[in-house]
């Protein structure tokens, strides 16, 4: 098996969800996501050298490498890794909703949550490794469950061992998350909201503007499942709501068009929001390798954009490829 | 509304396929937990709604599609009342079919007879016939009568008609009045000619009927039914059987009443028997659709012979066949005592193995003849004028004293019976004396039955005097197994002359195989050949059921009687003469003396009655004496007792079809036939059709856009 092929095969969700365990599961995303990163974005002082830079004026005179002058009798500029000293907050819905997914029939794949967990374990890790600190608060409809940051990489199975045991139920509030984090977040840093945004949105964003206004980048990740993004029912089915437990006895493919359509108003409305907000938006599609979705979110690409997969109809012709 | 192929509205069942579909679908809905659950409620009801009442309209289309597929193929058409179309003011001809039969004496629902309903909607319909349409008349009760005299514009003759329809113990006579009615068109001139058939449309009245054929040149008919298609549950005597009860000591006798429910329930009803001063009830219990006996036992003095008989039902919606007239002098029966000269433990050994089943088919005795199988030793402790004739079946020979009762017994009027065997032997003839109508000379065997060879040796029954009253039933038979018989053995018989004794059958060369003789004032018979397996094979040939059957009723003389056991009103019935001398008066059951003078052959036996039309007793006797008088019974037809409703879509159909089938009636002709063009009918089944193509387009296009 080639080395592509095996990274490949390790990004699909499906092959994840082989994998025990949530941080093995972030290890092996965040190894196939290195290969395509080759190094750090961030440069700056530290401790730790990286590698030397031809002097030129403007370049601090104390970080001139004397001994390599010595050496080649030419100047050259020591450069270090950044010790960046920020903080990354990770706000993970856990609302029953995103209970839903393929792994919940034995299908092979992974939940919203399972999904949602992979995408924050592996930014954490991501960062840990240039000594950031990570933090994590999980919410539903209650109290939020909070982890504090930590810039130690032991943080790591800290964090996904609260995820993993994580009970994924009742209602979407994600403004209680996102207030925890003002209550607590006095340094600006990076907050990842990871959630379905189904049910109501205003006072989230009303809370996501608050942050950004306090300094932080926040990203939001809209989490959905293939079948919500594309619904591919075809027999009379008798759906039961997994927050409300309303049911409807309906036969699929008289209510497709409807539901295509307002499922597309609404990743409209909230990515229009996040913009708004100053929010940087992607749409996760679990049935897209986490890898993937993380390398085109560090690279700047497909976020805050509609992108392909913000089309319905892309998103269905995606699904049907899938199947 | 009528329809052209009413068997194809059964297809109208495949409807219930998109429910069925539809009911299982939702039982067999998966159940699906989903999140994104708020965009598929919908939050806007009035989607939910509208997508919801697609579903049903959807369902509703699909149903109406497989109704209405089967409707336009039954093609449905429309077609003028019956009252409407012959109040009609343009000029015509009506002839009104009233049946006056006795199932129309059934009452209604409204508790009147139904043959006043019948009359009510003939005046009804003559009122409405305007002064240019003309009437006639016709009873359908059997014999088919025309009341007036013929088309006819004055209403006082047709009024004077309908009052003369009373309802009587007669069958109905539908063919008959159909034709008299044609007839009656026949010579009208009027272009709109027209039958109206009233009646309760019972089963029984159209079974002859309700082929085209029988209808050939009625140009229009139409069928009212009084009844309005109501059920009428109906009890009826069907039969009541008298005979000795010797069991049960000396002059007892069995009264046995069949009662039949032609209802759709099973029923219970009080069964009343009188018979000479006698009154006995009992109770019968009969399921729908069946028949149940009820038995009584009763005490008949010797000298009460020819007594009045009455069975009685409690009453119920017909009530002239809940009572059943007999007479007890045994008309019409014969009582048999087999007497078996070889009993065998074997059953198929047994010299009655076939003769027992002959005479008493299923278990039930055959009509008139009641049989009692006895060994040789019962023969004398059996008081023999209790029966009519005997048949010693192989029996060998005769003790002194079974000769002496024997012989009183022929002597007396009885008929007697023998048939040969391996007892029988020329020593016999001794024994049995002037019992055998021929003594026997040798027992002659002509072939084995297992001899291969058998087939050429065998005798065959090759001559047959078709005159006699025996064997008059085989004649224009020529093919019948009577003649196909194989005879192994037979009694070679001495035909030395002997008077008024015949020969009845004989096999090839004249061998006699069934012979005849006088002795006093009965018959004695003999069979050369045995009733079992043992000589020939004529037992297991059909022939050998009738055949016995016929020899026992000769020899009990109820063979030219046989008439007797059912008289029904309308039949042509014949009493015994009385005897003694003077004219013959009749008591009819009305009350009425009616003179018959003296019968016009001096050594007639029989004369016959006139004027059988009520039920009830009719006595014969001697003017001034009623001494020697015979009594007959008469009941009415009881063909009328069934009131099920005929299969009126049927007779419509054939109704329809004036002139269609005047060719011969054959099957392909009737199938073939095609429904002569009816201006007064509107046909629908075109607009069925494009309104069926309406909801095929109509479904596509919800389907389409859903």
């Amino acid at each position: 098996m080639s080395a592509g092929a095996f990274h490949s095969q390790l990004l699909d969700p499906r092959a994840l969800a082989q994998l025990a365990g949530l941080q093995a599961r972030a290890r092996k995303v965040v190894d196939g996501l290195l290969q395509g990163i080759h190094k750090s974005p961030h440069h700056g002082s530290s401790i730790e050298f990286s590698e030397h830079k031809e002097y030129s004026p403007g370049d601090e005179i104390r970080h001139i490498d004397w001994k390599a002058f010595g050496r080649l009798d030419k100047y050259y500029v020591k450069r270090f890794e950044q010790e960046s000293n920020l903080t990354a907050w990770f706000v993970v819905d856990r609302s029953a909703s995103m209970a839903y997914g393929r792994a919940q029939e034995g299908g092979g794949a992974l939940t919203k949550f399972e999904y949602a967990s992979v995408l924050a374990v592996s930014l954490a890790h991501l960062l840990l490794q240039q000594q950031d600190a990570v933090g994590l608060v999980t919410f539903g409809d209650d109290d939020p469950a909070l982890l504090p940051p930590r810039g130690r990489t032991s943080h790591l199975p800290h964090m996904c061992k609260v995820l993993e045991e994580t009970k994924v139920r009742g209602g979407t509030s994600i403004e209680t998350g996102l207030t925890a984090i003002l209550e607590r977040a006095r340094k600006r840093g990076f907050v990842y909201v990871l959630s379905d945004f189904f049910g109501e949105t205003e006072a989230a964003f009303k809370a996501m503007r608050q942050l950004v206004g306090r300094g932080h980048q926040v990203t939001a990740f809209q989490v959905l499942d293939g079948d919500e993004l594309s619904f591919p029912f075809g027999e009379m089915t008798l759906f039961e709501g997994m927050e409300s437990k309303q049911r409807l006895l309906v036969e699929p493919r008289l209510v497709r068009d409807a539901y295509m359509k307002r499922l597309k108003a609404h990743l409209q409305q909230v990515r229009a929001q996040c913009l708004r907000a100053q929010v940087a938006y992607a749409l996760a599609d679990t049935r897209e390798a986490p890898g993937r979705l993380l390398l085109k979110y560090l690279t700047g690409h497909d976020v805050s954009s509609p992108g392909a997969s913000l089309d319905p109809d892309g998103a269905r012709d995606g699904a049907r490829e899938a199947r | 509304m009528r329809f052209e192929n009413p068997w194809l509205l059964a297809g109208m069942a495949a409807a219930a396929i998109p429910v069925i579909i539809h009911l299982i679908n939702r039982r067999r809905a998966r159940l699906r937990p989903f999140a994104a659950m708020e965009f598929l409620l919908l939050s806007d009801k009035r989607i939910a709604r509208r997508l919801k009442l697609r579903q049903l309209l959807v369902l509703a289309l699909r149903v109406l599609l497989l109704v209405a597929i089967p409707f336009a193929l039954a093609k449905p058409y429309l077609a003028p009342d019956a009252t409407s179309r012959v109040a009609l003011s343009a000029p015509g001809s009506v002839v009104l079919v009233v049946d006056d039969s006795m199932s129309m004496s059934a009452r209604g629902e409204d508790g009147r007879p139904l043959l006043e309903a019948a009359v009510a909607e003939a005046r009804r319909l003559v009122a409405s016939g305007g002064s240019r349409t003309s009437f006639a008349v016709v009873a359908a009760g059997a014999p088919a009568r025309l009341l007036t005299p013929a088309l006819t514009y004055d209403r006082t003759t047709l009024e004077r008609a309908l009052t003369r329809l009373t309802p009587g113990p007669r069958a109905s006579d539908l063919p008959g009045a159909l034709r008299e009615a044609e007839r009656l068109l026949a010579s009208s001139a009027e272009a709109r000619r027209q039958v109206v058939v009233l009646g309760d449309q019972a089963r029984h009245a159209w079974s002859d009927v309700a082929e085209p054929w029988a209808l050939a040149r009625i140009p229009a008919a139409e069928v009212i039914d009084v009844r309005a298609g109501r059920p009428i549950d109906n009890l009826a005597i069907t039969q009541v059987a008298l005979r000795p009860a010797l069991e049960a000591g000396p002059g007892q006798v069995q009264v046995e009443v069949s009662v039949a429910n032609h209802g759709l329930a099973a029923a219970e009803t009080q069964v009343t028997v009188d018979l000479a001063g006698q009154q006995v009830v009992g109770t019968a219990r009969v399921p729908p659709a069946a028949t149940e006996k009820v038995a009584f036992t009763l005490r008949l003095d010797p000298g009460s012979a020819g007594d009045r008989g009455t069975a009685r039902l409690s009453g119920d919606a017909l009530p002239d066949d809940d009572v059943w007239y007999f007479a007890a002098d045994f008309g019409g029966q014969a009582n048999v005592l087999v007497v078996n000269g070889s009993p065998s433990n074997v059953p198929y050994q047994d010299e009655l193995f076939f003769l027992r089943p002959a005479l008493q088919p299923g278990d039930e005795p055959a009509r008139g003849i009641v049989p009692t199988f006895v060994g040789t030793s019962e023969l004398t402790r059996r008081p023999l004028e209790a029966y009519d004739v005997v048949v010693l079946a192989n029996v060998g020979s005769l003790t002194s004293t079974q000769r002496a009762l024997l012989e009183g017994f022929v002597e007396a009027g009885g008929g007697l019976l023998v048939t040969g065997g391996d007892q029988l032997t020329p020593d016999s003839s001794a024994t049995f004396g002037a019992l055998l109508p021929f003594p026997v000379r040798d027992i002659k065997t002509v072939a084995r039955r297992d001899d291969p060879a058998a087939a050429v040796q065998t005798l065959a029954i090759a001559n047959v005097d078709f005159e006699h009253p025996v064997m008059a039933e085989f004649e224009h038979l020529e093919d019948a197994s009577l003649f196909r018989s194989r005879i192994y053995s037979y009694a070679l018989l001495d035909t030395r002359h002997r008077e008024g004794a015949r020969v009845l059958a004989s096999f090839s060369g004249g061998i006699p195989a069934l012979v005849e003789a006088p002795h006093g004032r009965g018959r004695v018979m003999m069979l050369t050949t045995t009733a079992d397996r043992d000589w020939s094979d004529l037992c297991i040939r059909t022939s050998y059921l009738p055949l016995m059957q016929q020899l026992v009723r000769y020899l009990g003389g109820t063979l030219e009687r046989e008439g007797r056991l059912a008289n029904t009103v309308g039949d042509v019935v014949t009493v015994a003469v009385p005897e003694g001398t003077g004219p013959l008066v009749l008591d009819r059951p009305d009350g009425a003396e009616v003179p018959l003078g003296e019968p016009e052959a001096a050594d007639a036996r029989e004369l016959p009655i006139p004027d059988v039309d009520v039920a009830g007793h009719y006595t014969v006797r001697r003017a001034g004496s009623a001494h020697g008088a015979r009594t007959i019974a008469v009941n009415g037809p009881r063909t009328e007792s069934d009131l099920s409703l005929a299969d009126l879509p049927r007779v419509h159909a054939a109704l329809e079809r004036p002139g269609s089938a005047v060719a011969p009636p054959e099957a392909e002709a009737i199938a073939e036939a095609t429904p002569a063009e009816d201006p007064s009918r509107t046909r629908l089944w075109p607009a069925v059709l494009v309104a069926l193509f309406g909801l095929l387009a109509s479904e596509a296009w919800l389907v389409v856009r859903g």
